[in-house]
């Protein structure tokens, strides 16, 4: 009840004229931001904070709110039309969402990840208006070991489930493994596999590998089977012929309203983020879904998954950055930055000492995220027309947004190079079948976990016993050996019952 | 030759995977006193590719491999970035990319002069107005540029 005062006070904090607007222009600028290849959040918070500077600090905050939001929603709008995603939490969005554009349902495609990261947002700003500090004081519980065994459960969990044979999935994991431990090692700060390039000393970065694995091997292939891509310069999308009809909005709920919870809960922990989020909230609604089968194929169950984890999840990184002052995520520490830039001290204390601060941040969470909505659903007709564009024209504004994006991300041209030599894999990748999106996630999961794994060791003294004395982690061990077993011992059960009726 | 390239990534794995297990344990250290070492991931992860990629090869193998062929044109988007590359060198990243984008509609794809120049100009606006006026990313200028 008190927090739903404190709320009903954050509004009318929020919804004065210059704080509406603040959040408006940050949501659309977000949005831009997050549907341009290469900048992603934490690239688009940094640039566009600057911005804020002049602010009041509640106007300030809010606005960077707006951005980082609008960014979750944009981010999607890319990997649905072009297969580029704008950041790696949308990376799993791509897969269904491109084959929807395929099959020239791009607009429905578009409109299940506006109404899917909608729920999403509101589900994780619900559980954060009423459960902050309770879900800090969780993330918290999330020592080295507990990291170690949730992001070993994601590394395998998308190796096992991606295609039928999990030979091709497993094998894209470690690929991506490897690309990741270019560079420097976390456990000792030495520099591995980078032939002394200097370029290479901090490892590749993301942007250019995604940009290049998607993006760029994809214009070879529209390139070279022009008739698959026929979908492009086709016929006209209407606003109508994309509204979700009874079925589809049916298929979303459900699998929306369960990774909206599961994405703020692992927003929370530190260091997963949204990629996590939507990487585990995906898996998990292909393994029970009932459209689980038909994800990756272009199914609006599997962007509803996605989408709502990693809007949740940018909620949820706001309950440790507000109630502890530990940010996150990357652009969690940015906002962070910006807190104490204005002069605030996140942690337990700033609820009580700046409750018209956090509580306007709040309630501004809320207005954002229908402002997301709407501004994102008003782009949709124009966002619809770049599917117009031909093939032969759309392939140099890909190699273009592929050559331009992938300098953005570190203003350096050996980003460049990567991202071209990431396509060229890319490419070969596709065409012996093998998934990309493991690939993508154990690039994104490898420093962590080799980071988390040393410091369990560290602090049990060499023994893996720890892995089986903290309960939270025995769980993540078990569950992973339940995921490895139990397909096996069904298949064979299977096979039992066909032998015995033949 | 063919066969070979239905093995390509494979091939790759394992010799990667292998050279991962070498550096690893010999260069890296797997282990270090209490904790790991630098080389204990990479020699985890390359030695569980290189046994991967062996079983991968052995069930196709006995699935019936199919010979694969490599197509040169996909060369030729590569054979464009290269290009921006070396245009970037003269006369910067961003004009070379339109004018690589402008020869790609009119000459590859065989468009009229008009729709491959109002194509270009558009996407070089959008392009400037976004990342180098909005977002100020610091585009190089190559060697013209640095000249004027």
């Amino acid at each position: 009840m008190e927090n739903i005062l404190a709320l009903f006070q954050g509004f009318s904090t929020a919804l004065t004229p210059a704080n509406l607007i603040a959040a408006m222009a940050g949501c659309f600028m977000g949005i831009v931001v997050g549907a341009m290849p290469g900048i992603g959040s934490l690239a688009g918070c940094s640039l566009l904070l600057p911005l804020t500077f002049h602010m009041e600090p509640v106007t300030g905050i809010i606005m960077l709110a707006g951005i980082y939001y609008g960014n979750m929603f944009g981010g999607a709008f890319s990997a649905i039309l072009l297969n580029i995603p704008g950041d790696a939490p949308a990376v799993m969005t791509a897969l269904d969402g491109y084959a929807m554009t395929r099959k020239n349902k791009g607009g429905k495609a578009l409109f299940a990840a506006n109404v899917a990261s909608f729920i999403g947002g509101t589900i994780g700003i619900i559980i954060l208006t009423f459960l902050a500090p309770t879900l800090a004081k969780i993330g918290l519980k999330f020592g080295p070991a507990e990291m170690t065994t949730l992001l070993l459960l994601a590394f395998c969990s998308i190796g096992w489930m991606m295609g039928d044979d999990p030979k091709y999935g497993l094998i894209s994991t470690f690929f991506g493994a490897m690309l990741a431990l270019i560079g420097m090692d976390p456990v000792n700060g030495a520099t591995r596999f980078t032939g002394g390039n200097v370029n290479l000393f901090s490892g590749l970065t993301f942007i250019p590998v995604v940009i290049g694995m998607f993006g760029f091997s994809q214009v070879i292939e529209m390139f070279l089977n022009r008739s698959d891509f026929s979908f492009l310069g086709g016929e006209k999308l209407t606003i109508r012929g994309s509204l979700l009809n009874r079925k589809e909005m049916q298929g979303i709920l459900p699998n929306a309203i369960r990774s909206g919870v599961l994405g703020c809960f692992i927003g929370v922990l530190p260091g997963a983020g949204a990629t996590i989020a939507s990487f585990i909230s995906y898996m998990t609604g292909k393994r029970i879904s009932k459209e689980g089968k038909h994800f990756g194929e272009g199914v609006v169950e599997g962007i509803a998954c996605s989408e709502a984890a990693n809007n949740s999840a940018a909620a949820g990184a706001f309950a440790p950055l507000l109630s502890l002052g530990i940010p996150g995520s990357g652009t969690a520490a940015v906002l962070l930055g910006g807190l104490m830039m204005w002069g605030l001290q996140p942690g337990p204390r700033l609820f009580a000492e700046q409750g018209e601060f956090c509580w306007g941040l709040i309630a501004s969470m809320y207005i954002g995220n229908v402002v997301c909505i709407l501004i994102a659903i008003a782009v949709i007709p124009f966002l619809t027309k770049i599917l117009k564009v031909p093939a032969g024209i759309m392939s140099p504004i890909i190699i273009t947004l592929c050559v331009v994006g992938a300098y953005a991300a570190n203003n350096n041209m050996f980003d460049v190079y990567v991202m071209i030599f990431a396509g060229f894999i890319g490419y070969f990748l596709n065409k012996n079948k093998y998934p990309i999106a493991p690939l993508l996630l154990a690039f994104v999961l490898t420093y962590d976990l080799e980071k988390y794994l040393s410091q369990s060791f560290r602090i049990n003294g060499g023994s893996a016993s720890i892995f089986i004395k903290k309960p939270i982690a025995l769980f993540f061990l078990a569950v992973m050996v339940l995921m490895a077993v139990v397909p096996v011992i069904i298949k064979k059960v299977k096979a039992i019952k066909g032998t015995a009726k033949e | 030759m063919s066969y070979l390239l239905s093995f390509i990534i494979e091939i790759i794995g394992i010799l990667t995977g292998l050279f991962y297990v070498i550096m690893g344990v010999t260069k890296y250290g797997l282990w270090a006193g209490i904790t790991i070492n630098g080389g204990f991931m990479p020699a985890v992860c390359g030695g569980l590719v290189s046994i991967l990629c062996v079983l991968q090869i052995i069930t196709k193998i006995k699935k019936g491999v199919k010979p694969d062929t490599f197509d040169p044109k996909a060369m030729v988007p590569v054979a464009a970035m290269v290009l921006i590359l070396v245009c970037n060198a003269l006369i910067g990243l961003l004009p070379a990319c339109m004018a690589i984008a402008f020869l790609w509609i009119k000459f590859i794809e065989k468009y009229s002069w008009k729709t491959s120049l109002v194509v270009t100009v558009i996407l070089y606006l959008a392009t400037y107005g976004i990342f180098k006026l909005w977002l100020n990313v610091p585009f190089p200028t190559g060697l013209i540029g640095e000249l004027l």
